[in-house]
């Protein structure tokens, strides 16, 4: 590298601070939202595979019985009776742990802590000892209400050994002393267990209040061990049944993968933007010294080094801004994963409390994607520069003639990438990848068409201008339109930031109406009754039938609706099922996309049939007609799908069936809720009050039907936090991309204005002018950001949303939001004009034409 | 004898650079009257741009006061100065500053614009007067499309296209072959001296001293007159 053409580059920088300063920071947002991302996904995934690892262990099989669980004396039986070594009874239930008005969620595990050698090492009766190698196990044996609790919790709760805390479920708030503290580290595993609450068998059924049941049995089997799998089944009493491990592994894989899968979408947004971004801040850099190039070109300075210069000078953008990405991506993963946990929790009901894992390859992708990303973007401008000849290169106007003669020939061009790009995404339906490189080749052409449209809507926008603004607008229209080369940058920048801004909106948007929508048509009764549920526990704790008849016969109440929820075994993996004992009106709230409801009701009440809902539908590749295989306590049982209904309560998807159609084939007579159907003008205070007391010793869940509708939509805001955040730094990656454009657009032409006020303009017209064309970028880029963001809201919505949770959604346009796109160009364009026209009026003509 | 167009009363101006105070000028007096032709010599950096600058009100004074047509341009705004320019005061660069984003066509429009004058009329006293310099056939063309020299004439249309009282050139031919310069010196003669204008030019030609009614000279911070 030749080095007075490297001090040039490094005085040029020194000269332009702001710039320099702009563009790392531009970069390294970019990289930190995709470093963050990618690393919250990572951390998600990492500590749901340990907290698997926690609470599965190293069985390999699971024997399971139906919604009640199964008789503890199988256990018995198949350890004393047969001898049999390598097997552990297990109860698992999501509990909250309160202490001190601070609470969380954990996954209770009634374990025998003798049996947990071969299964989970961490509860195995040697290993249970508290940080002074005092073993902790008699205790828990021995003494009433005792468990023991993982460090991360206790740290968290600020419980410490023989600490009483609350422990709540099923409604009831139970008394337990934390007899001590798992280690961090347990042994055979590389970090120790978390959210987990450990208490001997009878404890947790006690707690839970299930005597004599225990959720399921672990196994271990040896490879190929035939012979001792068929010994195990045929000592398996009806309902019961032995599964592989896997199967759950999978399904909670599979619960979780949508989740990241849309996160990886929008991340993946966020670097379009980001790219975009870099493209247009490397071109700036390299255009502005177009001049100087041709000055070095002159005097002998090659294309080969002149390209080496600028690809030193993106090398070390590239570099600075990757450290600065990296650091700020890891802070900000942080913050998004407390986020993210939260999310997942509320949603999926799965206790994840992840740190933060620092992956090397998420650490390589985001440094690869700023040196890398910021290198490639450089080459189009580096190829511009040193491919003109040296005179023309100190021509502008052979760049603006070049930029105006390709208006049209650029805008062909971009029709044909459009149809491109939309043919793309007409196949793109089953893959992500294609559905993103549709929309990138949308937008490129749509980028493409910017200067065509930006010639059209100034000549359109100038008397108009002019009217408004005088000449410092007609000036401004002008002015752009005779810049081509630089405001067409501009534009694509912002108008690619503000498409995804307006994009994630809509789409989120569209989502809370359908979502709305769903619950007012989906809830038809004035108030529900349930057990308060932390999950997995919603099977253990029910309500009986002789609760439904003591509402009923409520004098106000006019009829009852029921739900059961139990998690059982299909064909197609762990599968939730609803079995519905529903009247008309109840019937009324499913929405069905494939079957006619009043033709699938008298098959759903009588027959051996079930309905499916969209997401289970969409995973499973179910259509009406098909047959499901269902795990019943008389074994497996086929029955057919009548029909397809909206529902998004859950993305794994509801199996649904009548109640008559459930009872002949699970024995469980318990309830998990009811619907209740009250008179015109109840009191709904005097309803709950009344309710309540027909279960006084239980906590309810009672609310209203408008509270539901309000809570639902409170939990689908806070799910979609993680997608503000992101749409939030989008928007400021956009603005600074935006505002390192305009000011070294305006700033360049400090010059110009300077001749402007010499001529006669006033200092208030040059920052008129200033703004009117910082103003007219805005406008464009908001304008065109309108279809675009269409576009990505419809890819959202209908492929990437599909595609991960398998839900339809209503496309609905908000002119709100349309509207809050247009006003955050022109907010985030005109902020970019302050400074410099504050600047550029406020200075001396004379200094700036001096130094000409 | 004609009124005085320009007085300068005591004028000073000096700029701050890091923490010296640099004098540029100090105490200057004298006056231009109307329709004269003043030559400002003096070695480079003395002083004769700023002294133009002052005049046209793009810089303020230190100190002391410039009375143009009997308006004194220190009590005046920054706003109320720009206007005064905007009507009085037309400006030929050594650079042409002509702005490169906008043809020549526009370039002319610019100051008709400013000054409410682009009616019919201005259109047509736009394409009279390209037409006057031979120009016509470049009115589509941006400024690094043409000569120097047509570069030059075009800046001297601009400055005169609004018909201000005053023209202030700053080395016009600096940049121009002897030829070339010539030609712009013998158009600026020939539409402003004659047309009763006054002008003030910064030259280092000796030539163009000739063509001057007074020559002024800048020396030590001083304006010294030179008159005939």
């Amino acid at each position: 590298m030749n080095s007075i053409l490297f001090r040039s580059s490094r005085h040029f920088f020194l000269r332009h601070p702001w710039q320099l300063g702009l563009a790392v920071t531009g970069i390294a947002l970019a990289v930190a939202v995709v470093v963050s991302v990618d690393l919250v996904n990572q951390s998600a995934r990492y500590s749901f595979e340990r907290s698997t690892e926690t609470i599965v262990g190293r069985a390999t099989h699971r024997i399971v019985g139906g919604p009640a669980g199964l008789d503890e004396t199988l256990y018995t039986r198949m350890r004393v009776d047969h001898g049999m070594r390598d097997i552990a009874p297990v109860i698992e239930a999501h509990v909250t742990l309160e202490k001190n008005e601070k609470r969380e969620t954990l996954t209770l595990l009634g374990l025998d802590p003798f049996a947990e050698r071969t299964f989970r090492e961490y509860a195995w009766f040697n290993n249970l000892q508290n940080p002074e190698g005092e073993g902790v196990f008699i205790p828990l044996l021995t003494e009433r209400n005792t468990v023991l609790l993982d460090a991360g919790t206790a740290n968290r709760l600020g419980i410490g050994r023989n600490d009483e805390a609350a422990l709540v479920t099923g409604g009831r708030s139970i008394p337990v002393r934390i007899a001590g503290v798992l280690a961090d580290s347990a042994p055979g595993s590389s970090q120790g267990p978390d959210s987990i609450l450990l208490a001997d068998i009878a404890t947790a059924q006690e707690v839970l209040d299930m005597p004599g049941r225990i959720n399921r049995i672990d196994v271990v089997l040896g490879d190929g061990d035939s012979g001792a799998k068929s010994r195990l089944e045929s000592l398996l009493p009806d309902g019961a049944a032995l599964l592989p491990s896997t199967t759950r592994t999978r399904s909670l894989k599979q619960m979780t993968g949508a989740f990241h899968t849309n996160l990886t979408a929008l991340s993946l947004l966020a670097l379009l933007v980001g790219m975009f971004l870099i493209y247009n801040t490397m071109t700036f850099m390299v255009m502005q010294r177009r001049p100087l190039f041709g000055r070095l070109r002159a005097l002998g300075a090659t294309r080969r080094q002149l390209g080496a210069l600028i690809a030193m000078e993106a090398l070390l953008v590239g570099l600075a801004a990757s450290i600065a990405g990296l650091l700020f991506g890891v802070a900000l993963a942080h913050g998004l994963l407390q986020v993210v946990n939260r999310t997942i929790n509320e949603v999926y009901e799965l206790l994840t409390a992840s740190n933060l894992t620092l992956s090397n390859l998420s650490l390589l992708k985001g440094a690869l994607l700023g040196v890398a990303g910021t290198l490639a973007a450089a080459i189009p401008a580096a190829l511009e520069a040193t491919r003109v000849t040296p005179r023309q290169a100190l021509l502008r106007s052979h760049l603006e003639s070049s930029a105006r003669r390709l208006v049209v020939p650029t805008a062909l061009a971009g029709v044909v990438a459009l149809g491109a790009g939309i043919t793309v995404i007409q196949f793109s339906s089953p893959s992500i990848g294609l559905g993103f490189s549709g929309i990138f080749i949308i937008i490129l052409g749509i980028t493409l068409l910017i200067p065509l449209v930006t010639v059209v809507l100034m000549a359109c926008l100038k008397p108009l201008l002019g009217g408004g603004f005088g000449i410092s607008g007609r000036y401004a229209c002008r002015s752009i339109t005779a810049s081509l080369s630089r405001t067409t940058a501009a534009i694509a920048a912002l108008m690619i930031a503000i498409a995804t801004v307006i994009g994630i909106g809509l789409m989120v948007n569209n989502f809370r109406l359908s979502v709305d929508r769903w619950l007012q048509q989906t809830l038809r009764a004035e108030m529900y009754v349930s057990l308060p549920s932390t999950g997995t526990t919603a099977s253990a704790h029910a309500l009986d039938a002789g609760f439904a008849d003591a509402i009923l016969a409520l004098p106000q109440v006019k009829a009852v609706s029921s739900v059961r929820r139990i998690n059982i075994e299909s064909s197609r993996g762990r599968t939730e099922l609803a079995a519905y004992g529903l009247n008309e009106v109840a019937w009324k709230g499913f929405q069905f996309k494939q079957g006619e409801a009043d033709e699938i009701r008298p098959a759903f009440q009588q027959e051996d049939a079930v309905i499916v809902s969209e997401p289970y539908a969409w995973r499973h590749g179910l259509k009406p007609d098909d047959v499901l295989e269902l795990r019943t306590d008389n074994g497996y049982q086929s029955f057919r799908v009548l029909g397809v209904y909206k529902d998004y309560g859950s993305d794994q998807g509801v199996v649904s069936l009548s109640r008559r159609t459930y009872e002949r084939y699970w024995r469980d007579d318990r309830y998990s809720g009811f619907g209740i159907y009250t008179l015109p003008g109840t009191d709904m205070e005097a309803l709950r009050v009344q309710v309540k007391q027909l279960a006084p010793q239980r906590d309810l869940w009672l609310q209203d039907r408008n509270k539901i509708l309000q809570t639902s939509l409170e939990v689908f805001d806070n799910t979609f936090v993680v997608t503000d955040i992101l749409r939030v730094l989008a928007a400021i990656i956009a603005f600074i991309g935006v505002f390192s454009a305009l000011m070294a657009l305006q700033l360049e032409r400090r010059q110009e204005h300077a001749l402007l006020r010499a001529m006669g303009f006033l200092p208030a017209q040059v920052r008129r002018l200033i703004m009117s064309e910082t103003g007219l970028l805005g406008l464009v880029a908001g304008l065109l950001a309108v279809p675009v963001g269409c576009i990505i809201t419809a890819l959202l919505s209908l492929v990437i949303n599909r595609r991960s949770f398998g839900w339809t959604m209503e496309l609905q346009f908000s002119a709100d939001i349309v509207l809050q796109g247009i006003v955050l160009g022109l907010a985030a364009a005109l902020l970019a004009g302050i400074y410099p026209a504050w600047k550029i009026s406020s200075s001396e003509p004379a200094e700036a034409l001096r130094k000409e | 004898m004609a009124a005085p167009v320009i007085e300068f009363r005591h004028l000073c101006k000096s700029y701050r650079e890091a923490d010296q105070e640099h004098v540029v000028l100090n105490d200057v007096n004298g006056e231009v009257r109307e329709g004269e032709f003043i030559v400002l010599f003096g070695k480079s950096g003395c002083g004769k741009s700023t002294l133009l600058n002052l005049i046209s009100g793009i810089d303020a004074p230190s100190r002391g006061d410039i009375l143009v047509e009997g308006q004194s341009l220190s009590e005046m705004s920054e706003d109320e100065r720009t206007l005064f320019r905007r009507r009085h005061i037309g400006f030929v660069f050594q650079s042409f500053n002509l702005i490169p984003t906008l043809t020549v066509r526009d370039n002319l429009l610019l100051p008709l614009e400013l000054t409410g004058r682009l009616d019919n009329g201005g259109r047509t006293g736009l394409v009279d007067m390209l037409e006057d310099l031979d120009m016509a056939h470049r009115i589509d063309y941006y400024p690094d499309r043409l000569s120097t020299g047509e570069q030059q004439r075009i800046a001297i249309a601009r400055a005169l296209i609004h018909n201000p009282a005053i023209i202030l050139a700053d080395e016009p031919t600096g940049n121009l072959d002897h030829d070339t310069g010539q030609d712009v010196l013998n158009l600026l003669d020939q539409l402003v001296r004659r047309a009763g204008r006054t002008m003030i030019m910064v030259t280092h030609s000796r030539e163009v001293i000739g063509m001057a009614d007074r020559l002024m000279t800048i020396r030590d911070c001083r304006l010294e007159d030179s008159s005939r």
